[in-house]
């Protein structure tokens, strides 16, 4: 499996606090985890990952557009064009748009599924909070619901298993927050609502990491 | 650029009774929260509501979000009566 994790704002800071959790638990089902981050997230670094450790499941934590995945330093690196890199894995785009285009691309280059967001994906914080991304009660429903695709990719789920559990789980949560008397818990509702509504896959639904 | 659906709705309603819908919603939220919206950056909350007032990239993004909330509703209003 390879991680590829930016960390060069906020957004980008908390989603990178998250795959700290995420890496830990893929050991325990036996994956041999290669991460990618700072400058070494370019093209010719992962394919050389790639070509190197064969990996089922790719998994992408930055920003993106419709057909591009940026660098740490906001530059793209990934585009339709090298979609190839992505054939015979899995992906998982926590990222802007990226299903759109380059989710199409890489299928039709041999990707066997990508699962990422079909538009802007929010994230709703605390101010007070921003030092500690997993303390933010106001950001951590957003980032659970995110990270648990990839989490139950890991357990040996197939994509769509995958997609309905995060599915489940946000409207659970989104009940939570409609009920809820926290002044803050609407900022969580909308964000979360909105990327739970934009989170699809193209390719192969049954696809599981350990076929 | 193809319009996506929710595109195609804002333009068909009035764009002016959103911006007001959105202002609103985001105004009622404490001034602690801020949001961060892909590579847009982030925002605090009167901040999103300027950028949804002079009808910024950003703007719309935020009232693109309400409109996924919107037509989520039947389906939460479903749920709720479970």
């Amino acid at each position: 499996m390879i991680i590829i994790r930016a960390n060069h704002d906020t957004p980008t800071y908390y989603l990178y606090e998250v795959t700290k959790q995420i890496y830990k638990e893929a050991e325990t089902y036996g994956f041999k985890v290669a991460i990618l981050e700072g400058k070494d997230i370019n093209k010719d670094a992962l394919r050389k990952r790639i070509k190197t450790h064969k990996p089922k499941l790719i998994s992408f934590n930055g920003h993106g557009s419709d057909s591009s995945m940026f660098d740490n330093n906001s530059k793209e690196f990934i585009n339709d064009n090298s979609a190839d890199v992505f054939q015979d894995t899995i992906v998982y785009a926590l990222a802007c748009s990226c299903l759109n285009s380059l989710g199409k691309a890489a299928v039709k280059k041999g990707c066997n599924a990508f699962v990422g967001y079909r538009g802007n994906f929010w994230i709703a914080r605390n101010h007070k909070s921003e030092c500690t991304p997993i303390r933010d009660f106001v950001a951590k429903p957003i980032l659970d619901a995110s990270s648990l695709v990839l989490k139950e990719l890991i357990r040996g789920k197939s994509v769509n298993d995958a997609i309905t559990k995060s599915h489940e789980f946000a409207s659970k949560e989104i009940l939570k927050l409609i009920y809820s008397k926290e002044p803050l818990a609407i900022a969580t509702l909308h964000a979360l609502s909105n990327n739970d509504s934009l989170l699809d896959y193209e390719g192969n639904g049954d696809a599981k990491v350990n076929e | 650029m193809n319009k996506n659906a929710n595109e195609l709705m804002i333009e068909k309603m009035d764009l002016t009774y959103f911006k007001e819908l959105v202002k609103a919603r985001l105004a009622s939220m404490p001034p602690e929260v801020s949001f961060s919206i892909g590579a847009y950056g982030d925002f605090t909350r009167d901040q999103l509501i300027e950028e949804v007032e002079n009808g910024t990239k950003i703007g719309l993004a935020a009232i693109e979000m309400e409109v996924n909330f919107i037509k989520r509703m039947p389906k939460l209003l479903a749920m709720m009566e479970k």
